[in-house]
């Protein structure tokens, strides 16, 4: 494939989720340079391996899976290895006895704001399966976990996300009431 | 077998997702008919994920800048290019190598009488370095690191391992292709390339005490290579591109002084 070739396949399929790739790496990195630079380096990585890419299949999944595996080399480098989540899902076993319905009315910042109320090793399992629509393997390749691994802390963070939900929904009559 | 609510609501979720075995999702389908209280869990989670996901496609504080967009495809293709073999990536450079001779030499003998012999042949080796240490490969020396060329050969040449892009052009923003250092019909060069506005342009400098002026001057060309000269120190520099007359002149009038400023002393 010639140099133009290449560009125009990686310009038509990687391109378009330039800002859902930003969008998560900014809500995982929390800083906008960082974001940057990683998106960048993605973008960069996935265009030297285009070749590697199989055509129609999940392009997005792909890139995703790029960009998490930079971030974890980075944060190995940084020392800044997520903290072992064995202990807190023990925790979470004993202490989860209670999973509240889905709040009737939602907003896009209650939503938010109880997604960053936990850990972030559910956070980010996530994202990846509800945002960037990745399969359970495509998520267990990309954060090298074992897929079951993947589906415990899929449900596991689910059921604290509704706790969280459920925290800021009780928070939000009550200032409704109070007003 | 009938699932009981407690498995159909593990399982809840991998639904959403499309991700059960076509067998559980017909049983699962089969207890949510008969189910009121699972299908009203399955609308919550279809909100709750719903939610997020345009939750996180319109939040602004998490929204890439326009100007971060805007570079990111000028940035990855000047990757692209510079990643490309030497011969691949002057293999399209070709045609244009070839009018270069032709464009510098050309312009060259038109200037005064006195020199322009000497430029002249000054100008075709540049040229002909840049035709064959790129596209042919067929120079006595294989081109090397300018950090290399400035310990053996010329000090100077050190100054173009850290020379940055030119700013302030008015078509956007240069990027840097390639560094090095290379030799041809026994004459030096330190040669840049850049790419800008979609087009190559090479810098060759060499040593040289030819009476060229210190602004660049666009030479007279007859095809469609432009080329702008000036000195600095003891050193000559070329400009060189495909781009129009006006361009050339200006991305030549953005360089000389970073290439000034460095050969000043040299």
């Amino acid at each position: 494939m010639s140099e133009e070739s290449t560009w125009k396949a990686f310009e038509a399929e990687a391109l378009p989720h330039v800002d859902r790739l930003f969008r998560l790496a900014m809500w995982l990195e929390r800083d906008r340079a960082a974001a940057e630079d990683l998106v960048q380096e993605t973008l960069t990585q996935a265009l030297q391996s285009f070749h590697r890419y199989t055509p129609g299949t999940n392009c997005r999944a792909w890139l995703t899976s790029i960009l998490q595996h930079l971030r974890s080399n980075r944060r190995r480098a940084q020392n800044r290895e997520p903290i072992e989540t064995g202990a807190i899902e023990e925790r979470f076993e004993q202490t989860l006895t209670f999973v509240p319905p889905v709040p009737e009315h939602l907003t896009d910042e209650d939503v938010l704001g109880a997604l960053r109320q936990i850990p972030e090793t559910y956070q980010e399992v996530i994202l990846l399966c509800d945002v960037q629509e990745m399969t359970y393997k495509e998520i267990a390749s990309a954060l090298n976990i074992p897929l079951g691994t993947v589906m415990s802390r899929l449900h596991r963070g689910r059921e604290l996300l509704r706790v969280a939900l459920g925290r800021t929904a009780t928070s939000t009559v009550k200032t409704r009431e109070m007003l | 077998m009938t699932m009981q609510c407690r498995e159909v609501r593990e399982l809840l979720d991998a639904f959403l997702g499309d991700q059960l075995l076509v067998e559980t999702t017909n049983d699962l389908v089969r207890h949510l008919e008969g189910c009121p209280a699972c299908r009203t869990e399955l609308e919550g989670r279809r909100v709750l994920r719903a939610r997020l996901q345009s939750a996180f496609a319109s939040a602004v504080p998490l929204a890439p800048t326009p100007q971060f967009l805007n570079g990111l495809e000028t940035r990855l293709r000047a990757h692209q290019t510079s990643r490309m073999t030497r011969r691949s990536w002057l293999r399209s450079w070709g045609a244009a190598a070839a009018a270069i001779v032709s464009a510098i030499a050309g312009g060259l003998f038109a200037r005064g009488a006195l020199h322009r012999s000497r430029l002249a042949t000054l100008a075709r080796s540049a040229a002909g370095d840049h035709q064959n240490c790129a596209i042919k490969f067929n120079l006595s020396e294989r081109p090397i690191p300018l950090e290399e060329a400035a310990r053996r050969y010329d000090p100077a040449f050190a100054s173009f391992t850290t020379l940055p892009a030119p700013t302030g052009l008015p078509n956007g923003v240069a990027e840097i292709l390639e560094r090095h250092s290379c030799v041809y019909e026994g004459r030096r060069f330190a040669h840049v390339v850049f790419r800008y506005s979609g087009h190559i342009v090479s810098l060759l400098v060499t040593e040289g005490s030819e009476s060229i002026g210190p602004s660049p001057e666009l030479l007279p060309a007859d095809g469609a290579l432009q080329v702008a000269s000036f000195s600095a120190g003891r050193h000559l520099a070329f400009v060189v591109s495909d781009l129009s007359s006006q361009d050339t002149s200006r991305f030549a009038q953005a360089i000389v002084g970073l290439v000034s400023r460095r050969l000043a002393n040299g």
